[in-house]
This record gives C-alpha cells, sequence and structure tokens, in this order.
C-alpha cells in the first residue's frame, strides 16, 4: 500500500515542504542525504516531488472537468410538452433527441435540440423567445419547421424542430446515382429555401450537407434555420469559442472573423454544390487557380462517374467551363465577388439546366471589380457594401439584420425586407459623402455606374425591389455629381415603377421627383419641367400624401423658375409651396425649412433684402429645430444667403462662412466639381466688394446668430472630429 | 399555519442563538440550492465566466440575505465548493454508466485543441474523487484547501483569511496536496 498512515504523512509533509523549494540538485542532494528515513518513506518522498514537477489535472480550470462531463443524457426527461426519446445526434452545442409530445393533446414528434448554454439574464431569455417565435414564422416547403422552444428549468434553451427522415443529401445523391442535372435540381430546391430565408433576413451560417436532408420523395429539408444566429443573439458569449464552426464548410469571412452576411451562406451553398458535383475530395482540392475539373483530376474521378451515372470523361465535358464558372464565382473569397444571393446562383443553375448561357462571367466585371479595389483602397469598404445591398436586396451584415429584424419585428413583415434594403442604401450613400478620400463620391459614382447593369440580372423576377434599387442607384449617382448617369438611371427606374403598376406609390412618385432633381442638375430644364407636368397630371385626388408630391413640385418649380430669372414665376410657386408645407415646427422643421429657403431666395432674387432676411431666420430656425433634420445644409441656397447677411452689413461672417462652405464642399465633391466652384464664385463676388451694403445691423444679428446655431448644430461633429454622422444632402431641393 | 417551511435567515438567525438543529436544516437547504446552482453551471459550461465563488455568493445573497455573519459565510464557501464537486463527480457517474450502455456513440468534446494535453475524461473526474477521498483521511485541512480552491475558485489569500491561518500556510497546504493528487492521479 503506498498511502501513508496519518503520522507517516505529516513527516512526509514536512520533507516535502523543504524538498519541493529547493532547485533540481539540490532536490536529489537533500532526498539521497535522508539515510536515516526508511527507504519507503524516501520513495514515497521521491514520488510526490516528480508529481510536483509533472503536474496535472489540478493545474486546469475547474471547467475543465465541467466539459468532461456534461455529455450527458437526458433520455426519458420531460421537457415542455415533450419527452425526450432516443439521442439521434451530437453536435458541440448541445444533443438532438427525437421527442413525442407528451402533454396528449395531439401525436407529434420532433427533432428537440437541447442546448448546452446559459441564457445569463431576463433580457437575453425573453431576446430567445423573441427569436424564437420569429423563426417560427418561417414556412417553407423546403425548411424544417421550429415548432416549439423554449428554457428548461434548468436554464437550457431546447428547439423543437420537425423531424425529418431522410438521408443526408450527398448520400441520397450517390445512393441513386443521380446525374449532374438531377443533383442540380435538387440544389435548386436547397436555394430556393436559402432564398426564402435570406428575404426574412435569416441567415443559415452552417451550412453543410449534415443540415440537409433529402426525404424518400426526394424532397430536401434544410435543417437548423437561423439557429445560429439566433444563439448568438441570446448574447452567450462562450458561443464563438464553443460552437465547432464546421471549418470545412465557413467562408473565408467567417474563419477571418469578419460580418457574416447572406453571402456567407451563399459561400457554404457553393461548397455543397462543388461536393455533389465533383465529390468531397474535389471540394475540398478545390482553389481558386484549380477549376472544379482540374481538381476532381485528383481525385478517383472514375468512382466519381459511376455514382454520377456516367464516365469520366463524360463527368469532365460536364463539368468544364459553365459549371466551373459557376462554381468559381459561389466560391469567391471576396464575398462581394461572390454570386450575391442564393436566388442569384439559382437562375445561372437554370440557365444551364435549360442550356441556356450563365450570366456568371469568368473574369469580367470580377476582374474590373477586383482591379477596382486595388485601385481605390479607401472607398471600397463601404461600396462593397453598396454593391451587395444594391444587387441581393438581401446581402447585408448580420449585426444589421438583426437590427433591423428587432425593430421591425412588430410592423408587417412584407414590408421589411425592402425597406431595410433602402435604409441600409440610404445610409450608404450619405455615408460615402463623408469617405475621408476627397474622390468619395466619385468613387460611389462610379461603383455605382458599374454595377447598375447586374440590376438588370439579378433582380428580374422581383420588379418593384428592382424598380425601388434602380432609383436609390439614381439618386446616389445624382448626389455624388453624375446628374447624366442619374437621368439615364432614374428613367429606368421610373419605367420599371411604371411597368409594376406602381408609380402611384410613395417610391413612385420618389422616383419621378428625383428624375426632375437629376434634370435641373443636369441643366435640361425642358426635360425636367415635362416630368413635373407628367407626374402632376398623373396625381390622383385622393391619394395618399398628396400634398407631400404637390408641394416638392412646386417647390423644383419655383426652383427652376428662379434659375431661369423668372422672378414671377418663382414667387406664384413659392407661395403653392409654402402654402403647402406644414407649420414650421419640431420635427417636421426640415421640410418648411427648405420651402423658406428657397423664398428667402426669391426675395433676394427680387433685391428684397430685409424680406429675405427674415425668411432665411425662419428657415435656419426650423432646421435647427428638427432632430432629423440632421447635417441639411443649405448648399443651393447658402450663396444667396451669405450674401444676404454681407448687404446687412455683417461682410465678416459672411466671408467666415463662406471660406467654411467652400472648405466642406472641397472635401465632399472634390476640388474639381462645379459645386465647389459655385462656392468660389461667392468668395469672390464677397471679396470683391460689389456688394451692395443696405445696412441693417438689427436683422444682420439675427441672421447671423441663427446661422451659427445651424452651423454648430449641423457640423460641429464634422469640423471636429469628421464624425460619420449621415449628410442629408437630399433634404436640400 | 406551518404550511410554508421558515425561510433560510430564519434558520440562521435561529441557529445563531443556540440551535443546532436550525443550523444543520439552514445548510441543509443551502445545500441543495448550491447543487441546483451547480448543475445549472456545468450544464452551461459558462467557462471561467462566472466561477463558483460568484455562484456561491448568489445562493448567499438569495438564501441568507444580507444579516449573515462571516461565519455562516464560510459555511457556505465550504458548502459551494463541495456543492461543486459533488456535482460534477454525479455528472461524471452518470455519463460513464451512459457509455457502457453504448447510447452513444460520438462523444465528440469540443474545445481541448489538438497538441495540448489529452482533454481530461470522466475518468478523471472519478479518480480525483477517489483521490480526495484518500487525503481526507490523512489530512482533512487539506481536503478542503483543494476544494475551496480548486472547485471553490477562491484565492490564496482569501483561504487564509477564511480559515484563520497564514498565506504561507495555506500555500504550503496548496501544494502538498496537489503533489499527493497529481502522484495519486499518475498511470502507475
Amino acid at each position: 500500500m503506498n498511502v501513508p498512515d496519518a503520522t507517516r504523512w505529516q513527516r512526509l509533509g514536512e520533507l516535502f515542504d523543504h524538498a519541493s523549494v529547493l532547485a533540481g540538485a539540490q532536490r536529489v542532494a537533500f532526498v539521497d542525504a535522508l539515510q536515516g528515513e526508511d527507504a519507503e518513506l524516501r520513495d514515497e518522498l521521491e514520488a510526490l516531488l516528480a508529481a510536483d514537477v509533472a503536474g496535472g489535472l489540478l493545474d486546469r480550470d475547474v471547467h475543465t472537468l465541467a466539459g468532461a462531463v456534461t455529455q450527458a443524457d437526458a433520455s426519458g426527461a420531460t421537457i415542455g410538452p415533450w419527452r425526450l426519446g432516443k439521442v439521434i445526434g451530437r453536435g458541440g452545442m448541445g444533443a438532438v433527441y427525437r421527442a413525442k409530445r407528451a402533454d396528449g393533446a395531439y401525436t407529434q414528434e420532433a427533432a428537440l435540440k437541447l442546448i448546452h448554454l446559459g441564457v445569463d439574464s431576463l433580457a437575453t431569455r425573453a431576446r430567445f423567445l423573441r427569436e424564437r417565435q420569429f423563426l417560427a414564422s418561417l414556412q417553407h416547403p423546403h425548411i424544417a419547421r421550429l415548432l416549439d422552444g423554449g428554457v428548461t428549468a434548468d436554464g437550457a434553451p431546447y428547439l423543437a424542430m420537425e423531424l425529418v427522415d431522410g438521408e443526408r443529401i450527398d448520400a441520397y445523391c450517390d445512393a441513386r446515382r443521380l446525374s449532374i442535372a438531377a443533383r442540380l435540381r435538387l440544389m435548386l430546391q436547397v436555394l430556393g429555401a436559402v432564398q426564402h430565408a435570406h428575404q426574412r433576413l435569416i441567415v443559415h451560417r452552417d451550412l453543410k450537407p449534415s443540415n440537409i436532408l433529402v426525404d424518400a420523395d426526394g424532397n430536401a429539408k434544410l435543417l437548423d434555420f437561423g439557429i445560429a444566429t439566433m444563439l448568438d443573439t441570446s448574447g452567450a458569449a462562450t458561443l464563438t469559442r464553443e460552437r465547432p464552426l464546421t471549418p470545412d464548410y465557413a467562408a473565408p469571412e467567417q474563419l477571418q472573423g469578419q460580418p457574416v452576411t447572406t453571402a456567407t451562406d451563399v459561400y457554404a451553398l457553393g461548397l455543397i454544390l462543388a461536393g455533389l458535383l465533383a465529390g468531397q475530395q474535389a471540394r475540398a482540392g478545390y482553389t481558386t487557380s484549380k477549376p472544379l475539373s482540374t481538381a476532381v483530376l485528383h481525385s478517383d474521378v472514375a468512382a466519381i462517374a459511376v455514382v454520377r451515372g456516367t464516365h469520366p470523361r463524360a463527368l469532365l465535358r460536364t463539368l468544364r467551363g459553365d459549371l466551373d464558372t459557376l462554381v468559381q464565382r459561389a466560391l469567391a473569397p471576396d464575398p462581394a465577388r461572390r454570386y450575391p444571393s442564393a436566388q442569384a446562383l439559382a437562375t445561372d443553375i437554370e440557365q444551364w439546366l435549360s442550356g441556356r448561357p450563365i450570366l456568371a462571367r469568368p473574369d469580367s466585371w470580377l476582374y474590373r471589380t477586383r482591379m477596382f479595389v486595388r485601385r481605390h483602397r479607401v472607398g471600397v469598404a463601404l461600396s462593397v457594401l453598396a454593391v451587395l445591398a444594391l444587387l441581393t436586396a438581401t446581402a447585408f451584415s448580420l449585426q444589421q439584420a438583426r437590427l433591423a429584424r428587432e425593430a421591425a419585428r412588430d410592423a408587417e413583415a412584407r414590408a421589411l425586407s425592402l425597406r431595410a434594403v433602402n435604409d441600409t442604401f440610404d445610409q450608404l450613400m450619405h455615408a460615402e459623402h463623408f469617405l475621408a478620400d476627397a474622390n468619395g463620391p466619385a468613387s460611389a459614382a462610379r461603383v455605382l455606374r458599374e454595377n447598375r447593369s447586374a440590376l438588370d440580372y439579378f433582380l428580374v423576377d422581383q420588379p418593384l425591389t428592382r424598380a425601388s434599387l434602380l432609383w436609390r442607384n439614381g439618386r446616389g449617382l445624382r448626389l455624388s455629381g453624375d446628374a447624366a448617369g442619374a437621368v439615364a438611371v432614374l428613367r429606368t427606374a421610373n419605367e420599371a415603377f411604371a411597368k409594376a403598376g406602381a408609380r402611384a406609390t410613395l417610391n413612385g412618385r420618389d422616383a419621378a421627383l428625383e428624375l426632375a432633381r437629376a434634370q435641373i442638375d443636369d441643366g435640361d430644364a425642358p426635360a425636367a419641367a415635362t416630368t413635373l407636368d407628367d407626374l402632376e397630371e398623373s396625381l390622383k385626388p385622393d391619394e395618399v400624401n398628396i400634398e407631400l408630391q404637390q408641394h416638392a413640385i412646386a417647390l423644383l418649380r419655383a426652383r427652376m423658375a428662379l434659375t431661369a430669372g423668372q422672378l414671377d414665376s418663382a414667387g406664384a410657386q413659392i407661395a403653392t409651396a409654402l402654402a403647402l408645407a406644414p407649420a414650421p415646427s419640431g420635427e417636421r422643421g426640415a421640410r418648411y425649412g427648405t420651402t423658406a429657403l428657397l423664398a428667402g431666395a426669391i426675395d433676394f432674387a427680387r433685391g428684397n433684402t430685409a424680406a429675405a432676411a427674415d425668411r432665411f431666420v425662419e428657415a435656419l430656425q426650423a432646421m435647427s429645430a428638427d432632430p432629423h433634420a440632421g447635417l441639411a445644409p443649405p448648399h443651393q441656397q447658402l450663396a444667396p444667403l451669405l450674401e444676404t447677411l454681407a448687404r446687412l452689413g455683417d461682410i465678416v461672417a459672411a466671408n467666415e462662412y463662406a471660406a467654411r462652405w467652400f472648405d466642406l464642399r472641397k472635401r465632399f465633391f472634390g476640388a474639381e466639381s462645379a459645386q465647389v466652384r459655385a462656392a468660389a464664385a461667392l468668395q469672390q463676388r464677397l471679396l470683391g466688394g460689389d456688394v451692395p451694403i443696405a445696412g441693417d445691423a438689427a436683422r444682420a444679428v439675427r441672421l447671423r446668430d441663427a446661422l451659427a446655431i445651424y452651423w454648430r448644430a449641423t457640423f460641429v461633429d464634422y469640423d471636429v472630429t469628421r464624425d460619420q454622422k449621415p449628410l442629408n444632402l437630399d433634404r436640400d431641393l | 399555519m406551518d404550511a410554508q417551511p421558515p425561510s433560510v435567515t430564519e434558520l440562521l438567525n435561529r441557529a445563531r442563538a443556540g440551535d443546532a438543529a436550525s443550523r444543520d436544516a439552514a445548510y441543509e437547504l443551502v445545500y441543495s440550492e448550491l447543487k441546483r446552482l451547480a448543475h445549472c453551471e456545468l450544464a452551461h459550461q459558462r467557462g471561467a465566466t462566472l466561477c463558483t465563488t460568484a455562484l456561491v455568493h448568489e445562493a448567499y445573497v438569495r438564501l441568507s440575505g444580507a444579516d449573515a455573519t462571516p461565519t455562516d459565510r464560510r459555511h457556505l464557501i465550504a458548502l459551494g465548493a463541495r456543492a461543486m464537486r459533488f456535482v460534477l463527480v454525479d455528472h461524471a457517474r452518470r455519463a460513464l454508466a451512459q457509455k457502457r450502455d453504448g447510447a452513444v456513440q460520438s462523444l465528440t468534446i469540443t474545445g481541448g485543441a489538438a497538441g495540448d494535453d489529452a482533454a481530461p475524461s470522466v475518468t478523471d473526474v472519478l479518480a480525483l474523487d477517489q483521490a480526495l477521498e484518500r487525503l481526507a483521511a490523512l489530512d482533512p485541512r487539506l481536503v478542503q484547501v483543494v476544494e475551496w480552491r480548486f472547485f471553490g475558485g477562491l484565492s490564496e489569500p482569501e483561504i487564509a483569511a477564511e480559515l484563520g491561518l497564514t498565506e504561507r500556510t495555506v500555500q504550503r497546504d496548496w501544494r502538498r496536496a496537489r503533489a499527493f493528487l497529481h502522484k495519486e492521479l499518475a498511470p502507475a
């Protein structure tokens, strides 16, 4: 027996205390010197000292032991209304049981997933349950439904899902020796399901063959949709560490910890597709420089061909060309170069199946995008997002999706997706103006132009989404200074709205107004006038928000008349607009403000400095009071406003603001832009001393103070930190 | 009505007044609550974020209210660490029984990256428990130090303060216990 009794242990302990603090050689000497002790005790001491050096279990955290023992089996237990049967699967997150309803309400079987993760607080628990409800609304014939979910008495979340009796998709295909075409058709089911979820802003994040089962009737079913996201949302901080990310199927951005988007799912789908087409080995061997048809040559191509009901040469012939390109596009390491959506991938598969050329080209725009990225490092991060939003209507970061989802969960689900996209894009466009790069807007314009054509490919089946995105695209072009490009896109947008029968919607109306604005910017007043006349004619008397449209029309007409020097006409139009603008109070201040600004500019043009000054003060105060006015710089009317200030006598302040205005415009639009030339012309006029001074000190002070307050509220962040506040150039008619 | 059992605070108050039975009842109650908490804790593998100390603290606050004495606190810490040990062993026994039944084909334990020491197994947990029993026969205080430090997550100064020992003594106790246990656990 090597366990000593208590007295021996005391002696042993004392010797150990001495020896353990000694260094190696001294330690040996110390033990050797213990001649008076019995040999057994010495052996025990040596064993203790060896164990002291070796270390072991106790040097670890107790939680590593916890990891060893928690793979428990809860079979036979009852959770909620479910009685658990056998374990049918295990993963890093927990175990899956076959379960039956135990409350006798009705017979139902489910796959119940019991998750070994804490739901730490009431808030995260509530969010988990909310998220569960959202997922339960996901209904698609090829998605296994979430039936129920909750939190056990122990606080462990569980999810009951539709029980699917089927085989893994890859095993299913091989067992039945399905042809390439049959495999692609099966893949279309999967893609349809994924697209359905993406449109509801639900990302899978863990797509892999074992998550796709095919039943005996050949119906594919996707498991675990949104579960990964849901668990993440529930705030389990340890999730990323403990969840095995199935590295085999993870997209590059996932491995790098970048934001996960719908494009991440597209990548996983590409890998699944590659495996189905050419086998697992070829899938693993695929690289960007080695197309699938080459990779398959490095594996057991004969065996692969057999289970596809063909022979090697025919298989290679089938894969080469379009299918190679298709896989290459789906697996592009850069999410922006991937198929932007499951739908886009499905479209190309359909093209291939029907013998038509696929839309993806091996290099053309991919290559150009790459070149573009290389040329414009700065703008790319934002531009890529803009492109994604444009192309797909769905691809944006999970974080945004989650926020959008939380914000809009209570709103109608149908409007959700589109609105989120529009908002995202809006934000992006505004953000574009804040790129540190002086060429920010110019870069944005180029991206928008280069990728506009993609809208024709990818959204043909969603005419309304496409029309809205065209409109946004056009507006983006206009805001970034490309008026001619904007006119072309906006014309298409208006046609698209008309074709979809949606001219009379809010978006359709905005598209028409936007076209008029672009035409004005482009210097084509007659065309703008026609656009506005058409719009006015098509307004229906009972249309919602009709005053909004009428107001915008009058305002634009007033602006055109002012530019053309038709001051009487301008006066009449602005009177109409003022009548339609709401009282200058609180949140609606911006609309009144822009109207009053233009009214002031017209007064100024008529030589009525005092009236102009009063209008400008009103306008600035209204806009300062509107928390939503954001950064709405009175760009168009700043020249008359500052000239009015100079005429009233405060030429110093007028010069000061003119210089700041010039700086801002230079940063936004670049030194060569028309906007900067206009600001420079103002500076010259003010400095040239040809401004007739009326001298009205009281008005000058009022105007200067209103301008100071407005300017501080609007530009302080930008001036100081160049903060990324959205710039509402749009509001400035 | 006697239907409502007395609360822990009440029991602790009575215990302080000299009622030994109440004290036992209080700790019985606390212990079962701690075991429940430790079970949750384990089931979630929350990692090092919520250590046993926090768990004990949670139970302490919830069960005894603010008027517990330092002695109560010490007992609670001891109970918390003991509860953690108990729950681990309990889980390990059940997991082992399951494995024998062959109910589970793949006990994939994530974490424990390749190249690291092998992840501890269910049998390691049981072996540790048995070794602790053998140590208890020799020197119960060492077992207490191990429980508090390893299972309870207390630091050496904390243990020293609670037990009224010097830090040096606690360090020596820990080193002795650690060597003994590692020797017992080492493959023959």
